[in-house]
Order: C-alpha cells, then structure tokens, then sequence
C-alpha cells in the first residue's frame, strides 16, 4: 500500500515539474481536494467512464492553473470546488455534500452531482427495509440541507410516512434534538450527509440512541454501515464519478444541465446485527436483493 | 515532451488502484473544514453567560489594526485606545488605563502580566491573522474561570495546524510610522501537527512628544496525536518589545523587556491537564526619576480537569489547579502560591430547562479562601429562542504590587514651593474585591436574523483604591507623602446591552447594538466616572463578492469623566469628550496565475475624529490618565498565501 501511495505523490509530483503547476491544453481538467480515499474513489469511476485520459491535480500536491483551452472542471471535494477558475470554465462538482451555497457564490457556471438520491427513492427504500416505519427523524446543521428535507416531506405525505426534521445551529445541540425527536416518536432517524453532523463522536452518540431507544439509524453513505449504522441507500462515490463523466458530454455539447443533478443509481447496504440492537428485523427477500450486507 | 508526460501521467492514474486505507470520519472532517472556514458561528444560545463572538474574519474585515480595536464591536465592551501600541479593553463600566478586572486568556492561558494582573495586549503571542475567534464572556464569572474574572473573560482563540494547512506571508506599513511584517505556517507531519508564527511591528505616536513602539514575536506549537481522543500539545514563545503606555495617574512609562511562555497540554477522552510558564521581564522607564524599576516576574501554573457524563441529563466538570506567583523587583519583592477548585454541572431537568450551577473555591496566601458560587437557568420556550437568569459572585485578588510595592519618589515642584516625596507602600491585610451580580438574557434566531438583550446589576465590594496621603510636615523642604492600598465601600452599578445581527445571502453581513452602563459609587479613582461612557453605538456591515472583502464599521462613544490626579492627591474630575470612530477594510484577492496573493487596505478613524479615550497629564502635577490624542491610522498590506 505504501508503494502504491508512493507512486501517487510521484505521479502528481511529476505532473506539477512538467507543467509547473499548469494543465493548460486540455479541455477537461480534474481537480481533487485531497488523496482521501472517498474523492479516489469518485475520482477512478470518473476515470474509467471517461474515454479520453484527463489531467488532474490534488490540491494537496499542486496548484491547478487552468489554461485558456481549458472548458470544464471537475472538482471533487469543497476545496477543489472552491478554488478559482477562470470564469468562462463549466464547473462540474462533486463529493462536496455541505458546500453548494458557498460554490454558487464563487462561480458563474456550475452543475453539482449530489451525494443524495432523489427524495422519493431514499424514502420508498426506507420503507423497504422498515416497513412500519411511519415517522422518521431528519437532523442537518448545513443550511442546504433545508430543501432536501422539505421535498422529503412531500413525498413522505404520498407515501404516509411522516417526517420531522430539525436543523441543528452546531453538533453540540445534538442530545438536545436527539431527546426532542424521542418525545416527539420518531420511529427511525435517517442523516444526511452533512459535514458539520457527523464526526466521529456524534455518530457514536447517534448509534448509542439507536439502540437505546429501537429507532433505526439510517446513513448517508454505505461506509458508515460498517461503522454499525442499520442501513444506508446511499450513492456510491465511483457513480458520482460516472455521472460526473456523462455530464461532461452534455456540457461540451452544449446541453441544458441542471444545476443540482441527483445521481440514478443508488445502493442499499444492510447491517443485519445493528438491525437487530435496533429492534429491527429486515425481510430475507430485501437481505438477498441488497447491494451489501453486513452479518 | 509535456505531453507526453501527460499521457503516461493519465494512462496510469486510470489503471492506478487506489489505496482503501481512507477514513470517512476524515472526508467528513475534511468537507467540514472547509465549510466552517466560510460559515459564520452561532451564538451561544445555551451557554449559562452572556458570550459574544468576533471571528477572525470579522477582526481581518473590520479594519481593526490590534485585537482592542477588533473588540470595538462587541456590545457592553469598553475599548480605550491609550498609545499607538496599546489599548485597554473593560467590560460593563469598570474602564481604566490598567484594568485588572477582566481575565485575558489566550487559548486558555491567561496573558494578564502577573505584577499588575493587567494585559498588555500588543505583546501576546499571537498574530491577527491568527486569530480563529475572540469569545468574549461578559459579566462576572470567577466560578469557572478564577480571580480576575470580576466582569468577564476574553479568550483568544488561535488557529490550528490543520486550519492553516499552509502558511501566509504580509508585509504592510501606513501612517503613522507603522511597519508589520507577519508570518504563519502551520501543517501536518507524518505523526504530529504543527504551527510557526512570527511578527515585527513598529508604530510612531500619534502626538508626536508621546511614545510609539515596537514588538517581536516568535511562537509556535506542536501537536502529537498519541492514540483515539488522546493527544499531546507543546508551545511556547517570545515576544520582545519597547512600547509606551500609560499607568494611569501614574503617569506614562515606557515598557521595555521580554515576555516568555512554555506550554503542554494533555488531552484524553474527557481528562485535560494543562502546564504552563509565564515570564515577564520588564523595565519600567521614564516612569520614576528615582530609578527605573525592573520587574522580573514569573508564574507557573498547573491544573487538572475531568468531564463527566452522568446519566442522559447531567455533565459535570470538575478541576483543580496550583499556581505559583514569584516577582522580584527593586520596588516589589514576592511569591504567592495559590490553589483552586472548582466544579461545573448541567442539568437538563426538563425538556426546556436547564440548571448551570458552578463553584470555585479560590485560596490566596494573603487574602485566604474565597468562595464563587454562580447559577444559570436556561429556558427555552420555542425553538431557536433562549431566556437565561444568572446569578452568583465573584473576585479579584489584589495584585502583587497592591500588596508588596514600596517605591518613594520626589517631585520637584516650582520654585518657592517645597518638593513633594510620596512613597507608595503595599498593604498585605488587604481582601479580595468580591463582586455580587444577577443578570437576565435573551436570544433568538429569527431566520437570517439574531437578537440578544441582557440586563445586568451587579455590586463591587471591598474595592482596593489608594489611600489619602498622611502628609509629614516635619521638613519644610520637602512634603512627605505617604500611601498605602486600602479596600473602600462599595459600587453598584446597572446596564444592559440589545444587538442584532444578520445575514443577507452568503456574502453580506451586518451588526448592530447599544449598550447602557450606570455606576453608583466612585470608589477606584482611576475607573471613569460613573461607568461612563454611559452609551455606546456600535454598527457595521462586512461584504464578500468573489474576490473582493470590505467592510465599514461605525462607534459612537459618549463622554467620560476621569479622575485629574492632582498632586497632592485629590478627586478632582474633568470630561473627555465623545467621538464617533468610523474603521473600514478593503481587499482584493487576485485570481488565476496571481492566486494567493491578496491587497488589503485599513483604515482606523476614517472620520480623521481626533479624540482623546482618556485624559491628557498637563503637568507633573496634574497627571489625568496621561492620555494620547487619537488620530487616524492608514495602512496597506501584501499577503501571499501558499
């Protein structure tokens, strides 16, 4: 493993020598955060969609200066999304789940690829792992957040499932919600994929009320299952790198894009013995057809 | 041959697997860090005190040149510009030139000069650029904090390594004579995170016949991660510097010395230890013309706190902590040991209430125990809405020169006239000042918009002031004076401060707030009289639009009375009128092949309002607070960021 991360900072090592930092003279250039393995991972189902090689620097390494023929760039991660580019270049970005607000205000021309699934397909799938579920809790600190939230109780009308959610100003008002969705009888707590949310201690904290109290603990994505979340139907990271690719023909054509894209495909991944702490048992007919399931 | 690096460098990026040893607590904490960098704070809703908060964007932005003048904002602060490099900074109406009634800590350290318990804000160790935020806790809260907490604490917050993740370089200079350059580096090895800061600043005065100054500085930390929630810090630094001051009705000193600090902390899971040495060694000049005093003073300072998570509804904290004071001086000579204390419990009782109560047991050598004792109750009746009632006590030790100075100076008067000899004694019977307050509070978040009002009352007790001279007339060339520190009755005093703040999309902020202060009582003839300024106005707007930041802030101080210091002693008082200080920012951040480099403009007292903030001396006999003339201040900077 060292060696191949060896051979990694050498290649981006060598990409900024023989540019001096510049990736001018090409028409998409990709542009990663950091080597953290969740925007490699984006990164590589980038790659291995787009039939032409692209550039890329890791800010950790480089300074990305973007030539005149330069038309898109694919940020993967809030930093990279973040950074100046020149103002006619397509900003195409992804795993940045907290900072849309903050890039719309940096850039003209932008598409992002969201790490959520569409409203109606997290909350049917939802339904598929708990059927009974009738009421479920929904706690953001990020402010985009918000909308997300409001379309889900939309559908949770159609669907008769009641969701409560409750924006956080800081984690540390985490007890105090949590407390709050009790009394209030959520039946499961599904989060979102917010930044400012989850961290090591509140996902403790978020389990410890799951099985405290039965209520099933959904997660944004199918990393945190493994972590000893019950379930997440989640985008993975390699499909957000794909549609960022399939985009990119749309804009080079010069297509209508959204400026909110919400990827197709999404995974359920199960953790059959949180389910169980959690009071929760998962039907055989949905374990056999999940894309991950953990004993 | 570029491209065909290119080409190789893509056809083995795409066949390259990837390492799967990332962390996604790591992706989240590293997305989070980037949106916390560009998000403002919340206020602090639930905390049991009323706390205010100006981040380090705000100071940068608000064309604040020194951390006082960034504190100008905050509403119920009182901010005294007394030199060029150095200002004082109260809060709820107990102003004066050296005041010992507010804690300052830097990252938990307090950087009060033990000799005076005062801060000399210019020589902490720290840059502005610095600054991740300044929390600013007004009222009396020596139950979590300790002595000198009698009306709050100010803490400055630094950044961290892994918020810097680089460094930054800036060099600037304006008017009057003011030179800075700056540098801050901070990053993350293969086992530990680290951060290097250093400065040189020099400023001329505003008057010419006054004293500028000039400061280096040179700090930095290391931080060793040593296991899950377990980590080791070590810092230290050095400041040296020269810069004028004044002491009040003492008349005005030039400060020339070094202040050192060592520092570990120790972290795990919910157990803090935290050591640390402070090292003031100074001489006073031009102050006495008898001599010029050095003082070579030293603390060192242990303490031990445990967090507890008892059931659902309760935290509790508790600590303890040794302190050891050593000065040693032609003019004050002593070690103190003291030890505290303490104790923090939250209770949430019921869904929409929870009971703050908190207590420090605080021994001096000299002044013995003395016990704070603080309550909060919190209501929260909707969402996003809090009303808070505070009551309890506090205290300040007297200082180490109230209890051990002995200093005799001469003063030649006009001919005809005999000389005036005053000796100034220390008095070691002296008691703590003690502090009896209640207070009421709101807070509400309104969508974009934030409310606060606080209502406070509070009574100083046993406050240490000079005594009136015993005059010896036994020789008829020279009038001997003698002086001592005595504690006096008692000051009442009662105020509030209402505040908004609001945001307009993400790149447009502005701040409003009034404060209103009355004391009863002169009792310290060096605080201004009556609390005044009675009213301030505070108002300001911060802008962010690509790579342009600017931002105008607007103070209305009302007028101050203060004390003349007439010798032979006596209260005589004279107004310093009010001004209105006008400070703005502008900034530009070159984009493209330019990225990093940013041009910063400041101005202080865009108005040209030439004030004084305390009073001008006339003479040797008539001292007032030795007050400068305020004028304005310009400035560039270049910063390049990498």
């Amino acid at each position: 493993m060292k060696i191949l991360k060896l051979r990694r900072y050498l290649l981006l090592m060598a990409a900024w020598l023989c540019w001096g930092g510049s990736i001018s003279g090409q028409e998409v250039v990709a542009v990663l955060s950091s080597e953290l393995q969740p925007y490699q991972e984006a990164y590589e189902g980038f790659a291995a969609e787009m039939e032409q090689p692209v550039p890329i620097v890791s800010l950790s390494v480089a300074e990305p200066r973007i030539g005149d023929q330069t038309r898109v760039v694919v940020a993967f991660g809030s930093k990279a999304a973040l950074e100046s580019y020149p103002e006619k270049v397509v900003l195409i970005y992804c795993m940045a789940p907290g900072a849309m607000q903050e890039v719309e205000g940096q850039h003209e021309k932008t598409v992002h690829i969201d790490m959520l699934s569409r409203p109606q397909r997290l909350l049917t799938a939802l339904g598929e792992i708990q059927p009974e579920m009738r009421k479920v809790g929904v706690l953001w600190v990020v402010e985009r957040f918000g909308g997300y939230v409001e379309q889900l109780v939309e559908v949770g009308v159609e669907l008769e499932v009641e969701v409560v959610g409750q924006r956080l100003e800081t984690v540390e008002e985490l007890p105090e919600r949590l407390r709050s969705l009790n009394d209030l009888g959520v039946d499961a707590l599904w989060l979102p994929p917010d930044p400012l949310l989850i961290d090591a201690r509140s996902f403790a904290l978020l389990k410890e009320f799951s099985r405290s109290n039965d209520v099933p603990l959904y997660a944004p994505t199918a990393g945190f299952v493994a972590e000893g979340a019950v379930a997440s139907v989640a985008v993975s990271f390699s499909q957000i790198g794909r549609e960022a690719a399939w985009l990119i023909e749309k804009v080079l054509a010069g297509e209508e894009v959204p400026k909110n894209v919400y990827p197709e495909e999404c995974e359920i991944s199960l953790n059959l013995e949180s389910a169980a702490a959690a009071g929760l048992q998962i039907s055989e007919e949905l374990v056999q057809r999940a894309d991950e399931v953990l004993p | 041959m570029r491209r065909l690096c290119l080409l190789a460098l893509c056809a083995l990026q795409t066949t390259t697997c990837w390492s799967q040893e990332g962390d996604l607590f790591e992706f989240f904490r590293e997305e989070a860090k980037v949106i916390s960098a560009s998000r403002r704070p919340q206020p602090l809703y639930r905390a049991p005190a009323t706390v205010y908060v100006v981040t380090g964007e705000e100071l940068m932005a608000s064309g604040a040149q020194t951390l006082w003048d960034g504190l100008r904002r905050v509403p119920g602060v009182d901010v005294i510009d007394i030199r060029s490099l150095y200002g004082g900074v109260s809060i709820r109406g107990l102003a004066k030139p050296l005041n010992n009634r507010t804690l300052v800590l830097l990252d938990g350290r307090t950087i009060l000069d033990g000799y005076v318990d005062s801060p000399s804000w210019e020589t902490a160790p720290v840059l502005l650029e610095d600054v991740e935020r300044i929390e600013v806790v007004e009222g009396p809260i020596s139950a979590l904090y300790g002595a000198n907490a009698i009306n709050g604490v100010i803490n400055i917050i630094t950044r961290k390594p892994e918020q810097l993740q680089g460094g930054l370089i800036s060099a600037g200079g304006g008017e009057p004579g003011e030179r800075k350059v700056s540098l801050l580096y901070g990053g993350r090895g293969r086992k530990m995170e680290y951060k290097v800061g250093a400065g040189w600043r020099t400023a001329d005065p505003f008057e010419k016949e006054r004293i500028g100054g000039e400061v280096a500085k040179l700090y930095g930390s290391v931080a060793y991660p040593l296991g899950e929630r377990e980590e080791l810090q070590l810092s230290g630094g050095a400041v040296q510097s020269d810069i004028g001051t004044s002491l009040g009705g003492l008349g005005q000193a030039r400060v020339d010395g070094q202040r050192l600090f060592a520092r570990a902390d120790y972290t795990r899971a919910n157990t803090r230890v935290r050591l640390f040495w402070n090292q003031v060694e100074v001489e006073l000049r031009e102050l006495l013309q008898s001599e010029e005093p050095e003082i070579h003073q030293n603390t060192y300072d242990a303490s031990l706190e445990q967090t507890l998570v008892l059931g659902r509804d309760h935290d509790l904290v508790v600590g303890v902590s040794l302190r050891r004071n050593e000065i040693n001086s032609t003019i004050v000579s002593a070690t103190h040991d003291l030890w505290s204390l303490y104790g923090e419990d939250e209770w949430r009782f019921a869904r929409r209430w929870t009971l703050w109560s908190s207590g420090r047991l605080d021994r001096h050598p000299l002044s013995g125990m003395v016990l704070s004792p603080r309550l909060s109750l919190v209501f929260v009746p909707r969402d996003r809405h809090t009303v808070r009632l505070s009551t309890g006590s506090s205290f300040r030790n007297p200082t180490q020169i109230e209890n051990h100075i002995d200093v005799t100076e001469l003063i030649r008067t006009p001919e005809g006239l005999p000389d005036l000899g005053a000796r100034v004694q220390g008095n070691e019977e002296l008691d703590p000042e003690l502090i009896f307050f209640s207070e009421a509070a709101h807070n509400a978040q309104l969508g974009r918009l934030r409310t606060t009002l606080a209502l406070f009352h509070y009574r100083l007790r046993s406050v240490v002031s000079l005594s009136p001279p015993i005059i010896d007339l036994s020789d008829p060339d020279v009038l001997q004076a003698q002086i001592t520190f005595v504690n006096t009755g008692e000051t009442r005093a009662w105020g509030g401060e209402v505040g908004i703040e609001w945001t307009w999309g993400s790149g447009l902020t502005g701040f409003a707030n009034y404060a209103y202060q009355r004391l009863s009582g002169d009792l310290d003839g060096q605080i201004a009289r009556g609390g005044r300024p009675h009213h301030k106005f505070n108002g300001g707007l911060q802008v962010e639009r690509g790579n342009l930041v600017g931002g105008l802030s607007f103070h209305r101080v009302g007028e101050t009375i203060w004390n003349e210091n007439r010798i032979p002693r006596k209260n005589s008082w004279r107004k310093v009128d009010g001004y209105t200080l006008v400070n703005g920012h502008l900034s530009y951040r070159f984009p493209g092949r330019w990225s990093g480099l940013e041009l910063g403009l400041d101005a202080f007292n865009l108005l040209d309002d030439d004030h004084y903030d305390i009073l001008p001396g006339e003479n040797d006999l008539v001292r007032g607070q030795s007050g400068e003339r305020i004028g304005a201040r310009r400035t560039a900077r270049l910063t390049y960021r990498f």
